[in-house]
């Protein structure tokens, strides 16, 4: 059984769920156990239809202002970064953080 | 990277969640409305943070059958919170939420009447005592308290917003009088200070915060130039999402 990472948690669709899981908890719908059964299928579903249904590439360029490598887990503050998108448009962002996971897709059967 | 594929794709996880939690709510007992009622509050959630065009999609009426559910729990609204603080009325709240229950509430649901008399007698001890008990702490603290004091103990849980603020003591304890959405905010402030324990200070961004998430394939550093390979990635910027499967990074330090 490959291992599924959880940091997609915090992207708004995982917030969306973490925080509705919570209401549910609060008023005695359901338990944190039954809750984290729930996010354990989350991290799976999104990991593979990321994998399965999103197909574009993309670029992105800028001032690496820190980064950090722990845990196998990348950190990179960019700031001033451009990514380019679908149509070569290019959306730009004062900071912004990347978060990455080692892929392990290459050493899973899948 | 592309914005446009961002509804469909939340729309596919959804359904893959939904399709495969399924069994696991049968084996934890839990019924179909409550995994459904999950469904349609986290569809809410995710139209509402704005990130994509979505549209109203086909299981939004499932929504309406929770509001056609709460009335019946409306009227003691401070309840429900309150109510996992105490072991013995969390077997009463799911009724009012359940349309179908399990067996154990077959008593009150072949007489529904039975239901609503039963209900508000158990939140009416839960909400007085605890208000009261908890309301008279912060009186000690100032004599502005005694106006407020009234105002709580009359409208119930209605009136987080000034409460937090003045009776910071008062919060820990009756957390669960503030609203939901109160309690989340402060949650997000939080996350907002690891980041920036984290990473030094991000906070001139201000709320909306640019991030991503990905895997990356590698990362390699010619003097200080950055190369990586980045895949699978949730994008968030300016208030919206975007995915991408292949994202080559290059950056100089």
């Amino acid at each position: 059984m490959p291992i599924f990472y959880e940091f997609y948690r915090e992207s708004s669709i995982g917030a969306a769920l973490t925080d509705s899981l919570d209401e549910l908890i609060t008023n005695g719908s359901i338990t944190p156990q039954l809750a984290m059964k729930v996010l354990l299928q989350f991290d799976k579903s999104i990991a593979e239809t990321l994998a399965k249904q999103v197909k574009n590439k993309t670029t992105v360029k800028g001032h690496l202002h820190n980064y950090r490598l722990c845990e196998d887990v990348w950190t990179f503050d960019v700031h001033n970064a451009a990514f380019k998108m679908d149509g070569n448009e290019v959306v730009t962002a004062p900071k912004v953080r990347i978060v990455s996971c080692k892929n392990t897709e290459s050493t899973e059967s899948k | 990277m592309s914005n446009k594929i961002v509804p469909t794709v939340y729309r596919n996880v959804v359904d893959d969640v939904m399709v495969n939690i399924r069994s696991e709510f049968e084996e934890f007992g839990v019924g179909e409305h409550v995994l459904q009622d999950l469904q349609s509050r986290w569809e809410v959630k995710i139209m509402r943070s704005n990130v994509a065009e979505f549209e109203r999609s086909a299981t939004l009426p499932s929504v309406g059958q929770n509001q056609l559910m709460y009335p019946s729990a409306a009227p003691p609204l401070p309840g429900p919170p309150q109510s996992s603080r105490y072991a013995p009325p969390p077997l009463d709240v799911p009724p009012p939420l359940a349309g179908p229950p399990p067996s154990l509430y077959q008593r009150g649901h072949t007489n529904g009447a039975g239901l609503n008399l039963s209900l508000p007698s158990h939140y009416g001890m839960d909400d007085n005592t605890p208000v009261k008990s908890e309301t008279r702490i912060p009186q000690l603290d100032g004599p502005s308290a005694s106006s407020r004091d009234s105002s709580v103990s009359s409208e119930g849980s209605p009136s987080p917003p000034t409460k937090p603020v003045p009776l910071p003591s008062l919060k820990v304890e009756s957390a669960t009088h503030v609203d939901d959405e109160a309690v989340i905010g402060s949650d997000l402030d939080d996350s907002d200070d690891e980041d920036n324990l984290a990473g030094g200070a991000d906070d001139p961004v201000g709320g909306a915060k640019d991030i991503v998430f990905c895997t990356y394939d590698k990362v390699q550093r010619v003097k200080n130039k950055w190369k990586c390979v980045l895949k699978d990635g949730m994008v968030h910027l300016h208030g919206k999402d975007y995915l991408f499967s292949k994202c080559t990074g290059e950056f100089e330090w």
